[in-house]
C-alpha cells in the first residue's frame, strides 16, 4: 500500500469517526485536515440553507450525467425493427420489380443471368429474405 | 433599473466561520465539491459514495483527500 493510499484511508477513517461524534489525536498534516473537516461539519451542520444550494446543484449534475450515460435516447420511426424490416422488403421487392421491367429479350427474361426465369427471380427474394432474417435472429440472440 | 438579483436576505455575519467555509467550498472544482457533499450533507459512506459514482473506494477516498487539501489551501487564501 503506498504512503497516498495508506493517508486516504487514515484521513476517510478520521472524517467518520469525527463525523459519529468522537474526538480524534492526530499529528502532522492528518490533524491538519481534521480541523477542516470539523469546520466543514459545523458549517454544514449550522447552515444548511447554506448547504441545500450546493445539495440542489450536486443533484441536477446527477441527473445530468444518469441521463447522460443510463437514458436511452427515444428511438425514430425507422430504428423499430418492424418498419426496418418492411422497409427492407419493400426495397427489395423494388429493385427486382426495377430488374424485371427492363429485362433484355423483351419477353420478360434475361439471357446469361439468373433472372433469366421467374423461378431465378423468386430463388433471389428468398434468399435475400433469408438473409436479413439470419441477421434479424443474430441481433436478437446478441441483444438478449 | 430593477434590480433582478433575488432578496434573500444574506445569510452571513463578519467574522463567521462558517461563511468562510462555504466560500472556499464554493470555489472548489464541482467534482471536489460533489464528493464533500455527498459525505457530509447527504451523509453517505464513501463506500455509498463510490457504488452511486461507480467509482472504486480507493479513488473515492483520494478525490476526497484531494478535495480537503483543495479546501485548506482555498481557506487559507479566504483567511
Amino acid at each position: 500500500m503506498s504512503h497516498d493510499s495508506r493517508f486516504d484511508d487514515e484521513l476517510a477513517d478520521l472524517t467518520d469517526r469525527l463525523l459519529a461524534g468522537e474526538e480524534i489525536a492526530a499529528s502532522g498534516e492528518l490533524a491538519e485536515l481534521g480541523h477542516i473537516v470539523r469546520q466543514l461539519h459545523s458549517a454544514i451542520d449550522s447552515r444548511p440553507e447554506a448547504a441545500s444550494v450546493f445539495q440542489d446543484r450536486l443533484t441536477q449534475r446527477l441527473k445530468q450525467e444518469w441521463n447522460l450515460h443510463h437514458h436511452r435516447r427515444p428511438r425514430r420511426w425507422w430504428q423499430h425493427r418492424p418498419v426496418a424490416l418492411v422497409a427492407a422488403v419493400t426495397l427489395v421487392l423494388f429493385v427486382v420489380a426495377i430488374i424485371g421491367l427492363r429485362d433484355n429479350n423483351g419477353d420478360g427474361t434475361f439471357s446469361g443471368t439468373a433472372l433469366d426465369s421467374p423461378a431465378g427471380v423468386v430463388g433471389i427474394v428468398v434468399i435475400v429474405l433469408g438473409i436479413g432474417l439470419v441477421a434479424l435472429w443474430l441481433r436478437r440472440r446478441q441483444g438478449s | 433599473v430593477e434590480n433582478a438579483v433575488s432578496e434573500a436576505p444574506y445569510p452571513y455575519e463578519f467574522g463567521d466561520e462558517s461563511a468562510l467555509v462555504q466560500l472556499a467550498l464554493n470555489d472548489l472544482p464541482e467534482h471536489y465539491q460533489d464528493v464533500i457533499l455527498l459525505r457530509f450533507a447527504d451523509g453517505l459512506t464513501f463506500a455509498e459514495i463510490a457504488e452511486q459514482r461507480g467509482q472504486s473506494l480507493e479513488a473515492v477516498k483520494s478525490s476526497y483527500r484531494r478535495a480537503i487539501q483543495a479546501l485548506r489551501d482555498k481557506m487559507g487564501v479566504v483567511t
